[in-house]
């Protein structure tokens, strides 16, 4: 059920330290790497069938096997730290306990895409991450880890932290890639067939803190090691986490596949209070709602998560017991996606208004059902219409909690 | 060329432009906000979401690629259902003032809700957003933030045409807002079509403002005649009831060999000129006088040497008929009109040469040598002058024309002149004419507005025929 794939150094004291991790195997996947051509690694990571642990869950290898020749052209690197999905704290574990995996993951990554230069964007809010982040970058250099010669090998990787400067959608990764490249970080339109992103107009990757973090054991170990974790489809591991209505709100790595209550039970402690269950919300809050029923039914991969009608996502659960008030509930959380809401397309910059405006209605005993209608249209209108799927997500949101606990938002306006 | 399908009719469109584009060229009408031809795709408003055959989502015609068998559904439920959709929230924190909105009658959201929308709101008034309703954005700019889509056309209109980039999109969500940056103005010469390409009334012109209502007026199509770039123009013009006709904007006519869609705002703001300071009335040495009383004089006064001066932005037809009176009368004729040539010029539109027909001057070539000229002028007793400002911009010439009887033909009034007779003529909006612009681009500008003025040519028929 656990795996350390990520979080093997998390445990050491001043895990943040090179000193402390050297003796401890940080940086010995590179010796092996650059044995590899770029093309075998990138080999590798397809067969290894590495996901991508921002939420998205796309395949790693293909994303890579996309990416121009090495040495044909300037590419980039862009590791999303930009970590803001309510419900989701696993990032920040990595940035904070093993900055050096990461840095060795962002050295072989760049080897592999034939990159020399690659960027963090890191969430503004991240204040100690950003300085542990840094500190450890700093050191990187100074023991002659990243620069021109990076470890000895012969090959430059330039590593640059960008701090972000507090927008969510900054974490999607075109407007991640805008705002790098110093403009208002909106979204920008998905070409039609597939090709790689761009920065600065060259193409560029971008992946997650834990998918770079999972790199270096995955060239350690080769392929079969990664896929000895998890199932068929999702193989390897996740840093779970679990907060809300729980005993022991955790982030705790284990393999994919394990049932969803399994996990919260036995590692989270189960829901606090010796109350009941009424549902969680599987990966960040941008995924739909699952009843106490449906939780008990799935297992935390990709694909038990989509015959549910929800996705894993981030790994974050939110769990809430049966004393949950649904409607304050969505409330809370849209308010934050209209906070967030980048306001470029119109479905989602109107649709997260009226729908915050909808609820609060609802909740305030104001609302009719006619409100509740129009939650639901709107779910609708913001449903594969915009630009990003910042919409789609919120509208899975609304969808989820009215469709699935239409009793408490009738109820509200019944009362009333 | 490929054929594409539309709602089952097979038609031939270019498969490297826009398919918002290429469906117009054959009438089919898309609706939408964002897309411009000449700012490109944003993808913003997406009003011009279109049901494709094979897509599982309904997709945004301006970012389609057009493929040879696509199959586009407009008439399709899914793409109803859509725009109907979309113009739902478009209207959501929309004030819907149209009462009391300049845009009114051409207003795209308007239009769009009575084509595609028609759904009753669903919104509580008191639950609008509110934001800012009258921002002076300098130049003639007038923004109010609520009407305002945020289609961004405005905001890349400063960072992609005049590269000036005084506007910037603020703040998030539905708070979010078009502003200039702190306290900055917009400052460049092409502000006017913010004010243009704004498809509803978030930008209105402070010069326009209030004063007129868009069902009333007319368009006529013109040219521009502030400098020889020849941008193609509407002239919007309106009589009051007891009123003259009178123009009241201009408005860039869609001509992507010269101007594309856009005019300088020298131009947009020339229409000024054609309603104040005009010439009204005959005099003969300062007296009112009647129009054969003004031709009496006419042909009393050409019995002495003549010299002719002819405006370079009359129209080809009257420097033509020009031409033929002076040749008639062995009178000289100059097109010298150097102080028109000035090095205010960009490379956008607006060009050093502020007269619109100099290329026809060339063409008839009639002399602009001022040395000749001026030998000239020596032994004339009089001086005809055609509209042109020369004689007043020149020191050299005015001085000359102090010492000789003036004839002024002309359109606009100077109050320099000491002219011994004056006749007004129709001005370029008041008359058809053809005009050749500086890379010999030959157009048609058509009368707009009715005038009481005598045309150039029949003035020179009725002096022949005397």
């Amino acid at each position: 059920m656990f795996a350390d794939i990520v979080s093997r150094k998390f445990k050491l004291k001043d895990s943040f330290l090179l000193d402390v991790v050297k003796d401890h195997g940080a940086y010995s996947a590179i010796d092996r790497a650059f044995e590899m051509s770029s093309n075998e690694i990138r080999e590798e990571v397809d067969r290894s069938g590495l996901r991508g642990k921002g939420g998205g869950g796309g395949s790693t290898g293909y994303k890579w096997k996309m990416m121009p020749e090495a040495g044909t052209t300037t590419t980039y690197l862009c590791v999303n730290a930009d970590e803001s999905e309510p419900g989701t704290f696993k990032d920040r574990y990595v940035l904070a306990k093993d900055p050096h995996l990461l840095i060795e993951g962002v050295i072989i990554t760049c080897y592999a895409l034939g990159t020399h230069d690659a960027y963090m964007y890191i969430r503004g809010e991240y204040t100690y991450q950003h300085y542990i982040m840094q500190r450890a970058i700093d050191e990187a250099y100074e023991k002659g880890i990243l620069g021109e010669n990076a470890c000895g090998k012969g090959y430059r990787v330039d590593f640059t932290l960008h701090k972000g400067a507090g927008a969510y959608i900054c974490g999607e990764k075109t407007a991640q890639l805008v705002s790098i490249e110093g403009f208002r970080g909106n979204p920008r339109l998905k070409p039609h067939t597939p090709e790689p992103d761009h920065l600065f107009g060259e193409p560029c990757v971008v992946n997650n803190v834990e998918t770079i973090a999972s790199i270096p054991y995955i060239v350690e170990n080769g392929a079969e090691g990664y896929r000895k974790f998890g199932t068929d489809c999702s193989p390897g591991s996740l840093l779970f986490g679990v907060s809300g209505h729980i005993n022991k709100p955790i982030v705790q790595e284990a393999e994919f596949g394990v049932p969803m209550m399994k996990y919260i039970d036995e590692v989270a402690g189960g829901v606090w209070r010796d109350r009941k269950l009424k549902a969680v919300i599987p990966g960040g809050s941008s995924c739909k709602i699952l009843t106490r029923d449906e939780a008990y039914a799935v297992n935390l991969d990709y694909e038990s998560m989509r015959e549910a009608g929800t996705a894993l996502g981030t790994g974050g659960m939110i769990v809430m017991d049966e004393t949950t008030d649904m409607v304050k509930s969505l409330l809370n959380l849209l308010e934050f996606y209209k906070e967030e809401s980048c306001g470029q397309c119109t479905p989602c910059r109107e649709g997260t208004g009226w729908a915050l405006k909808a609820v609060k209605r609802i909740d305030q005993g104001k609302g009719t059902l006619k409100d509740v209608d129009a939650l639901l249209d709107i779910a609708d209108y913001m449903n594969g219409k915009t630009v990003c799927v910042f919409a789609p997500a919120v509208s899975d949101v609304i969808d989820g909690f009215v469709k699935k606990f239409t009793d408490e938002f009738v109820a509200k306006i019944k009362r009333a | 060329m490929v054929d594409i399908i539309v709602d089952g009719k097979r038609i031939a469109v270019n498969e490297d432009g826009n398919l918002i584009d290429e469906l117009a060229k054959h009438g089919i009408k898309i609706p939408h906000f964002c897309y411009h031809r000449e700012l490109g795709v944003s993808g913003n408003c997406r009003m011009c979401l279109v049901e494709i055959k094979g897509k599982k989502r309904p997709q945004i015609a301006c970012d389609m690629p057009i493929k040879e068998g696509m199959e586009v559904l407009i008439e399709s439920k899914l793409t109803k259902y859509v725009q109907q959709a979309m113009m739902e929230l478009e209207l959501v924190n929309h004030p819907i003032d149209c009462p009391v909105c300049d845009q009114a009658g051409e207003c795209s959201l308007q239009d769009y809700y009575m084509d595609y929308g028609l759904k009753e709101s669903r919104i509580p008034l008191e639950s609008k957003v509110s934001k800012e309703k009258k921002l002076d954005f300098g130049s003639d700019v007038m923004h109010d933030q609520e009407r305002c889509v945020l289609c961004t056309r405005c905001i890349r209109f400063t960072s992609e045409y005049t590269k000036t980039n005084e506007l910037g999109l603020f703040k998030r969500g539905d708070e979010s807002r078009v502003m200039t940056f702190l306290d900055n103005k917009i400052d460049n010469r092409y502000a006017g079509n913010i004010i243009e390409i704004c498809p509803v009334g978030a930008m209105t012109s402070k010069d326009f403002r209030f004063k007129q209502r868009v069902w009333d007026l007319k368009e006529s199509a013109s040219i521009c005649q502030g400098c020889s770039r020849g941008c193609n123009i509407y002239i919007d013009h309106h009589a009051k009831k007891y009123d003259k006709d009178r123009i009241y904007r201009f408005r860039a006519r869609e001509n992507f060999d010269i101007n594309g869609t856009f005019i300088c705002d020298d131009g947009r703001y020339s229409y000024k000129k054609e309603n104040q300071n005009r010439l009204e009335t005959i005099k003969i040495d300062s007296n009112t006088a009647s129009l054969d009383e003004a031709i009496g004089e006419f042909e009393k006064l050409l019995q002495k040497k003549s010299v002719a001066l002819v405006s370079p932005s009359l129209s080809f037809e009257e420097l033509k008929a020009i031409q033929v009176f002076a040749k008639e009368r062995g009178i000289y004729l100059s097109g010298f009109s150097d102080s028109l040539k000035t090095k205010d010029s960009d490379n956008l539109l607006i060009l050093g040469d502020k007269s619109s027909n100099r290329a026809s001057i060339e063409f008839l070539k009639i002399s602009q040598n001022s040395e000749e000229l001026l030998e000239n002028l020596k032994e004339a007793e009089v001086i005809i002058n055609f509209d042109s400002s020369e004689l007043y911009e020149n020191k050299k010439l005015f001085d000359i024309s102090k010492t000789k009887e003036l004839i002024e033909i002309s359109s606009y009034s100077n109050l320099k002149t000491n002219a011994s007779l004056q006749i007004p003529i129709a001005s370029f909006s008041e008359k058809d004419g053809t005009y050749i612009n500086f890379e010999n681009r030959k157009q048609r500008a058509t009368k707009a507005v009715d005038t009481k003025a005598i045309y150039l040519n029949d003035l020179l028929k009725k002096v022949k025929g005397s």
